[in-house]
């Protein structure tokens, strides 16, 4: 480390890094050019804000396995409040900035690796224009455009220089303005288009959470890592006069009144009214301001806002309310609709489109559910941005039960967040006994409510599908193993002796009925005999057989029925056809033995007339049957479940 | 507790759908239904009319089709 003296007071001016090129001198806030040994002044830095921010200079960190070391800062003021651009200087020397706005941090380094023409120029800075490629466009946020990555717009913002302090790579001047275009890629990279120079500066990264940055020697030490909270300040409304607390003025930049709806600007020391609701109305606020709040897999955090929003589809307004919470190092939102509550966290990057309205986020597909226009009605509470009464978004819905992405579009910025539904149960536990009590049991279906019989049809499909399997695979090894043996053939002679159709039995009937030869019947008790029948002439006419396998041995008798019927003809000029000139019957688990097959028949030929038919009987078949009747019952009651599940579905709100 | 139990019911089903099917698997895949009858006379074979099978009540009395 060198110390060279302040040319405009004389007071010593460290530079850690030997790469530094401005410094800025902590007593009289020149701002200097490093020229070999010396300093020489071409500026004044101005004061800078205490924006209550927890990194100062000689913070040191680790992101990644890279250490690095704070040695300098630049402060822009934009719309949303104040933000820093920490400079940093890493282990081998080199510079990364690490930028600092609404609780949120950005590790980014400048990207050197595109060309310059490459680059957009801009035109205009509160309509800007950009150049690329020869084509004027104007810009809105969730265009993309390529450099280097396929970038998406979230933010365009005008900054404006408050000052600087330590040493720094660039040189600036206080109260300098400068449009940003602030980028996400689908890979959750983040990049800033910087304007304040010419061609533009591209400072590319990632989203950092605050604890993977692992930062020592915090300017609070005891604000940071699970140690006190800034305590909350007392603040008397300008509109009204009542007193409200703010309960975390480290973070919020407006505070709105929950009686009267003025909002207040707070970073500036007279809280000047920036913006008035015409209706402030606590009904329905379910959860009151300061409430604490303990989601299981969350951080700890305290309802510091709440904003109501509504939207128009076909002329029927639909009303919610969204809660931002606070925690130590973040913020999130917990949006009740209907009784249904999700909490949102802010989403680095921006999900990738998929075929068929889809959006995929790390690895997980989002199905489209919907887009509407969302209007602030009222606001209570503080917010990390001015809030503006009227407020009017684009939202846009993608789900995948239980969880759901959603884009707030503005003409400024787009800001994703992704949500998990909370059920009911949980919700309660989460909050104080009294607040707990006031929460009430949803009635409707949420939007990203985990549907039960999707999640039972899928298990079910699952079970079916395993279980079809194993038959088929049974099915496939009977039919290998099984024997197949034709152990009797026949062929026979029906004649009708009785009055057609007299029924077997009757005064009207006349015996007809006839054994075979002894057949003999080898293997096990439990394999099975088929009997088949086939009459091959039969047209228009049936023949019934009531069939009996008898054991010689043992006088036991297998009775059965086999039918071969076969009817057509033209109806209405359409030709139908019926029944099958042959039939079988299997009967299972015969003992092996010597048998004989007792057939007595009926049939409505005319008298004298009649059929051949032939007879064979096979031992240890193996029937397709039970696999597909089994498999059958097994898939029915999938088909009560779909619809089931499809019902939750259309019930989505 | 009611939704576990209601899930349960399917997975039931299966099972003993499965188990339906490997007791028809082991009896060589057969699903008809019959009688068996002990102590039939013995004098079937010379006289096939003395023994009238269950199934004979059975009859058909088809009127023709469609």
């Amino acid at each position: 480390m060198s110390e060279l003296s302040c040319p405009n007071c004389g007071a010593p001016v460290p530079i850690i890094n030997k790469a530094s090129v401005y410094a800025v001198c902590s007593s009289c806030k020149t701002l200097s050019l490093k020229k070999d040994v010396n300093l020489e002044k071409i500026g004044t830095a101005g004061e800078l804000a205490d924006d209550h921010s927890i990194i100062q200079l000689g913070t040191q960190g680790n992101y990644n396995g890279t250490p690095f070391r704070v040695i300098g800062r630049i402060q822009l003021k934009f719309e949303l409040g104040f933000w820093n651009e920490w400079h940093l200087m890493e282990g081998d020397g080199s510079s990364a900035w690490l930028g600092e706005a609404q609780g949120s941090y950005y590790y980014t380094k400048l990207n050197v690796g595109i060309p310059t023409d490459k680059i957009p120029t801009l035109e205009g800075d509160e309509d800007p224009i950009v150049i690329t490629s020869g084509r004027r466009e104007r810009i809105t946020p969730g265009d993309s455009f390529y450099l280097g990555e396929n970038w998406t717009l979230k933010e365009i913002m005008k900054a404006t220089c408050i000052g600087g302090e330590g040493e720094l790579p660039i040189g600036f001047q206080t109260g300098y303005e400068a449009v940003l275009l602030d980028l996400a890629s689908e890979d959750g990279l983040f990049g800033t288009l910087d304007y304040s120079e010419s061609p533009a500066l591209l400072f590319s990264g990632n989203f950092s959470p605050l604890e993977e940055l692992h930062l020592t020697g915090l300017r609070q030490e005891e604000v940071a890592y699970g140690q006190a909270q800034i305590p909350a300040k007392s603040i008397e409304c300008k509109g009204c006069g009542a007193s409200l607390n703010q309960f975390s003025p480290d973070f919020s930049k407006s505070l709105a009144c929950e009686y009267c709806g003025s909002v207040m600007d707070t970073e500036s020391d007279d809280l000047k009214i920036i913006a008035k609701f015409d209706q402030v109305s606590k009904d329905n606020v379910l959860l009151p301001l300061g409430t604490p709040i303990k989601l299981p897999n969350f951080p700890e955090s305290k309802v510091i806002g709440v904003l109501r929003k509504s939207t128009e589809v076909d002329d029927e307004t639909y009303t919610w309310t969204d809660y931002l919470l606070r925690y130590r190092g973040g913020y999130a939102w917990l949006n009740e609709n209907g009784d249904n509550w999700t909490y949102f966290e802010p989403l680095p990057g921006v999900p990738k489109w998929a075929p068929g309205l889809k959006r995929i986020f790390q690895k997980r597909s989002y199905k489209w559910f919907a887009n509407s226009d969302a209007n602030t009605d009222f606001a209570l509470g503080e917010f990390y941005w001015k809030v503006s009464a009227g407020e009017k978004a684009q939202l846009e819905d993608y789900i995948s039960p239980p969880y759901m992405i959603s884009s707030e579009r503005t003409d400024k910025e787009l800001f994703w967040s992704k949500g998990v539904f909370i059920p009911f149960d949980t919700m309660k536990s989460a909050v104080p006994l009294d607040t707990a009590s006031k929460l009430r049991k949803p009635e409707i279906v949420g939007v990203c409510e985990p549907n039960p019989f999707k999640i039972r049809l899928i298990r079910n499909l699952w079970v079916a599908a395993a279980l079809t399997a194993v038959f088929l695979v049974f099915q496939v090894y009977g039919c290998i193993k099984a024997k197949n043996q034709v152990v009797y053939e026949g062929k026979f002679k029906y004649v009708q002796t009785s009055t057609p159709n007299a029924e077997i039995g009757s005064s009207s009937f006349r015996d007809n009925s006839f054994v075979t030869d002894v057949f003999e019947l080898k293997g096990s008790a439990n394999e099975n005999v088929e009997i088949q029948i086939e009459a091959p002439n039969i047209d228009n006419k049936y023949i019934f057989f009531s069939a009996a396998l008898i054991n010689e041995d043992t006088d036991t008798a297998y009775d059965t029925s086999i039918e071969t019927s076969y009817y057509h003809g033209v109806d209405d000029g359409e030709s139908w056809s019926e029944g099958s000139r042959s039939d079988s019957k299997s009967l299972a688990e015969i003992p092996p033995g010597r048998y004989y097959l007792r057939l007595e028949s009926q049939s409505d030929f005319p008298e004298g007339w009649g059929s051949v038919y032939n007879v064979k009987i096979i031992r240890d078949v193996m029937s397709p049957a039970p696999f597909f009747l089994f498999s059958i019952f097994l898939w029915l009651p999938l088909i009560y479940t779909f619809f089931r599940s499809y019902s939750f579905e259309s019930k989505r709100v | 507790m009611w939704n576990f139990l209601k899930g349960l019911v399917y997975p039931l089903f299966a099972a003993s759908i499965g188990l339906g099917f490997l007791s028809e698997y082991t009896k060589g895949g057969a699903t008809t239904d019959f009688e068996e009858v002990n102590q039939v006379p013995k004098t079937v074979r010379q006289n096939p009319g003395i023994y009238r099978s269950h199934y004979a009540w059975f009859t058909r009395n088809f009127p023709g089709g469609k």
